[in-house]
C-alpha cells in the first residue's frame, strides 16, 4: 500500500484515505484558444517515467486536495505540498 | 484473547460546521463547545464536543434536547459560517475493552495505536467514511445511517473471530 503524507493532516497515512485526481499544475486556458491547444488541456498529459506532479484528495480524512510527487517507477511518494503551493524542485530535477 | 465489547448509543444531537478562522471563536461560543484549530483535536465543554476534522470543519455532539437551542444560538450568532444537523444521519458505536484497536484494524487502514486518547479523525472502514474518537476507555465510531448494517455485521464477526482465536 502507498503511505500518503496529508500536508493539511501532517501525518503520514494509507492510501486507502486518499483518491486520485489527476496530474497536477494543468493550467486552463483562455476559452478563445485554437481547438488543439484546447484539446491539449483536456486530454494530453505528460505520462512521465519517473517522478510525477499530482492531485490527490484526502478524502476519507480532512477532505482536502493537496500535490504530491510520485515515483511512477516505484509508486513511492517522494514529496507532497498544499494546493495552490508551487511545485518543488527535488533533487535530480534539470534547472 | 482480547476483550471487546460493541454497543449502540442512543442518538445525539450532531452538527457538521464549516466556518474560517476568524469567526472560529464565535461559531464555538454560539455552539457552547470550543472549536480546536488543529485536524484531530477534540474539545470537551460539559456533555458537548467537538472534535476538528479538517481546516475548516468540525462534528459537534451534544444531548439531544440541546439541538434545538444550538441551532437558535448559531442562526443569532455574528458567526459567518454553515451549521448542518446530522443528527439522524448518524449511529455511532461504542467500542470498549483492550481489543478495541485489534478490532477496529479489521476494517481501518490507519495505525490505531498513534492515535492518542482525546484524539479523533475521520478515516475509512472497510469502504465507508467513518468519524473515529478515541477516549481513555473506548472508542466511538460514527457511521452513516445507511451503511450500518455494513459495519455492524463486520465489526460483530470480527469480535466473534477474535473470541475464538
Ligand atoms: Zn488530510
Amino acid at each position: 500500500m502507498i503511505l500518503i503524507h496529508c500536508p493539511y493532516c501532517d501525518e503520514t497515512l494509507p492510501e486507502a484515505e486518499f483518491t486520485y485526481a489527476g496530474e497536477a499544475h494543468v493550467v486552463r486556458p483562455d476559452p478563445s484558444v485554437s481547438d488543439e491547444t484546447w484539446r491539449d488541456f483536456l486530454y494530453i498529459r505528460s505520462n512521465p517515467k519517473g517522478p510525477h506532479a499530482e492531485r490527490w484528495r484526502h478524502a476519507h480524512g480532512c477532505g482536502r486536495y493537496f500535490n504530491a510527487i510520485r515515483d511512477t517507477v516505484s509508486d513511492r511518494v517522494l514529496t507532497t505540498y498544499k494546493a495552490g503551493e508551487s511545485k518543488p524542485v527535488l533533487p535530480g530535477d534539470v534547472k | 484473547m482480547a476483550d471487546v465489547t460493541i454497543r449502540t448509543l442512543t442518538r445525539a444531537a450532531r452538527f457538521s460546521v464549516r466556518c474560517g478562522e476568524a469567526d472560529r471563536t464565535a461559531a464555538a461560543e454560539a455552539l457552547g463547545v470550543p472549536l480546536i484549530g488543529t485536524i484531530g483535536a477534540i474539545a470537551v465543554a460539559g456533555p458537548r464536543r467537538s472534535l476538528c476534522l479538517g481546516p475548516d470543519e468540525w462534528i459537534v455532539a451534544a444531548p439531544l434536547e440541546d439541538g434545538p437551542a444550538m441551532t437558535a444560538a448559531f442562526a443569532a450568532s455574528p458567526a459567518v459560517g454553515s451549521l448542518v444537523e446530522v443528527t439522524n444521519r448518524d449511529v455511532t458505536f461504542a467500542i470498549t475493552g483492550p481489543g478495541g484497536e485489534e478490532l477496529l484494524a479489521h476494517g481501518c487502514p490507519r495505525d490505531l495505536s498513534k492515535l492518542a486518547p482525546g484524539r479523533g479523525v475521520r478515516t475509512v472502514f472497510d469502504g465507508v467514511s467513518v468519524v473515529l474518537w478515541r477516549f481513555d476507555d473506548r472508542f466511538e465510531m460514527t457511521v452513516w445511517r445507511s451503511y450500518v448494517p455494513f459495519v455492524e455485521a463486520l465489526l460483530s464477526a470480527a469480535a466473534r473471530e477474535m473470541q475464538a482465536a
